[in-house]
């Protein structure tokens, strides 16, 4: 079969009708549309852009700062330092949590600062926080404020946040020492939960920590949250 | 306040408007399905389209127009009662076929009802093209949508930032 004929350009309000309609269980399409072109990054990176992802909303710019910690701690993208500073920023970061269990952030590169998105919940543009996981509708975040919890769950869609307990003394987070990651997780104990909306209204909602101990041990750190009910227990495990 | 005599077609005999695409063709047509265009409506509303005069559309050609008004005739009763809340399963499961063979269609065609459903400001037809164009590009490389559509290839500069990107989001292309 012969290539198709090359379109005419589209202008920008039918090409983001376009990007808008990419399957919102599928972020990766978006992620790889906003490598088509120019005019494409642009659109998506455009904080008034309608991400087609139900979940979905603009995170914290990435600022110099940030992307000078990204090179230093490149293997662990989930611990990219996002702080709000959009007179230096570079690029866009945008976390996308669906309905799958794969959070993600993605980042775009932009040509110039970019004002605060109008969609973003006031909580986010509080400074200093970092994300460290996003999943099923929910963005574990983490900040070194003295003043406030370390670990807060936040629900970017109604802007609901709850702040976790303070962790083991074994598991204090403390810089660069061993290898962290954290994850949260919708706690649907019946495997029922299509998760589209179980993050609203106080759904049951559960965080795991790990740390890679130098000696090959993991720690692993496990808080349920039910309703009011939290639970939480340290395993640390030599087998792993 | 009292609507003004709207001269929809539930009385009867329904309204005529008459549209001329860029080649000249003359399309006779329902008032309710031309009014699906959001740039007609008006006009038809003030009474425009009827008798010998007809709507001149210089940028529809007539393959286009006559897509397009299949689209409009087609959805015309569903629009006519409110979205057609009250509509029945069977209903909605036709015109859902419909609109599936609807776009099942040439590229180039495509393109064409594209600009059409955008300049005349046809809602539901543009959603249903940009979802098609949308099913086109997921699960494409960036280089693949690019030649889908039929874009140039990519300069240095921008293939050097793709491939830059490829590797950072490797997930993304698994």
């Amino acid at each position: 079969m012969p290539p198709p004929p090359p379109w005419p350009p589209l202008g920008e309000e039918l090409v983001e009708e376009i990007l808008f309609r990419l399957p919102p269980d599928d972020p990766a399409s978006l992620v790889r549309a906003a490598l088509v072109s120019k005019q494409w990054r642009r659109l998506i990176s455009d904080p008034g852009f309608r991400l087609p992802v139900c979940n979905s909303f603009y995170f914290y710019l990435n600022t110099k700062r940030a992307r000078h910690d990204l090179e230093k701690n490149s293997a662990d993208s989930t611990a990219i330092p996002q702080r709000w500073d959009p007179s230096s920023s570079t690029s866009l970061v945008v976390a996308i949590t669906t309905p799958s269990a794969r959070g993600l952030m993605i980042r775009i590169p932009t040509e110039r600062p970019l004002l605060p998105p109008a969609s973003c919940p006031p909580f986010a543009i509080g400074r200093g926080w970092r994300a460290f996981d996003a999943r099923h509708g929910r963005v574990l975040l983490h900040t070194i404020s003295w003043t406030r919890a370390p670990f807060v769950v936040w629900d970017p869609i109604s802007d609901d946040h709850h702040e976790l307990p303070a962790l083991p003394p074994l598991l204090k987070f403390s810089g660069d020492e061993g290898s962290w990651s954290g994850a949260v997780l919708c706690a649907d104990a019946n495997g029922t939960c299509d998760h589209l909306d179980c993050c609203h209204q106080g759904g049951p909602f559960r965080v795991v920590f790990f740390r890679d101990q130098i000696n090959e041990s993991v720690d692993l750190y496990l808080l349920i949250r039910i309703r009011c009910l939290e639970r939480a227990g340290l395993y640390s495990s030599a087998t792993w | 306040m009292a609507a003004p005599e709207s001269g929809d077609g539930n009385n009867g005999a329904a309204r005529m408007v008459t549209l001329i695409s860029s080649d000249n063709t003359r399309f006779e047509v329902e008032a309710a399905a031309a009014s699906l265009s959001q740039t007609l409506q008006l006009t038809i509303l003030d009474g425009g389209g009827g008798g010998g005069d007809g709507i001149p559309l210089p940028n529809v050609d007539s393959a286009t127009l006559s897509k397009v008004l299949e689209y409009c005739i087609k959805h015309a009763p569903a629009a006519a009662n409110g979205g057609a809340p009250n509509a029945t399963a069977v209903d909605r499961a036709e015109l859902e076929r419909f609109d599936n063979e609807f776009v099942n269609i040439d590229q180039s065609v495509l393109y064409s009802l594209i600009m059409a459903a955008h300049n005349l400001e046809i809602e539901g037809l543009q959603s249903l093209v940009a979802k098609k164009v949308a099913d086109m590009i997921k699960g494409k490389s960036p280089m693949e949508i690019r030649r889908t559509l039929g874009f140039p290839d990519p300069t240095p500069e921008e293939q050097a930032e793709m491939n830059a990107h490829m590797l950072e989001y490797g997930w993304a292309y698994e």
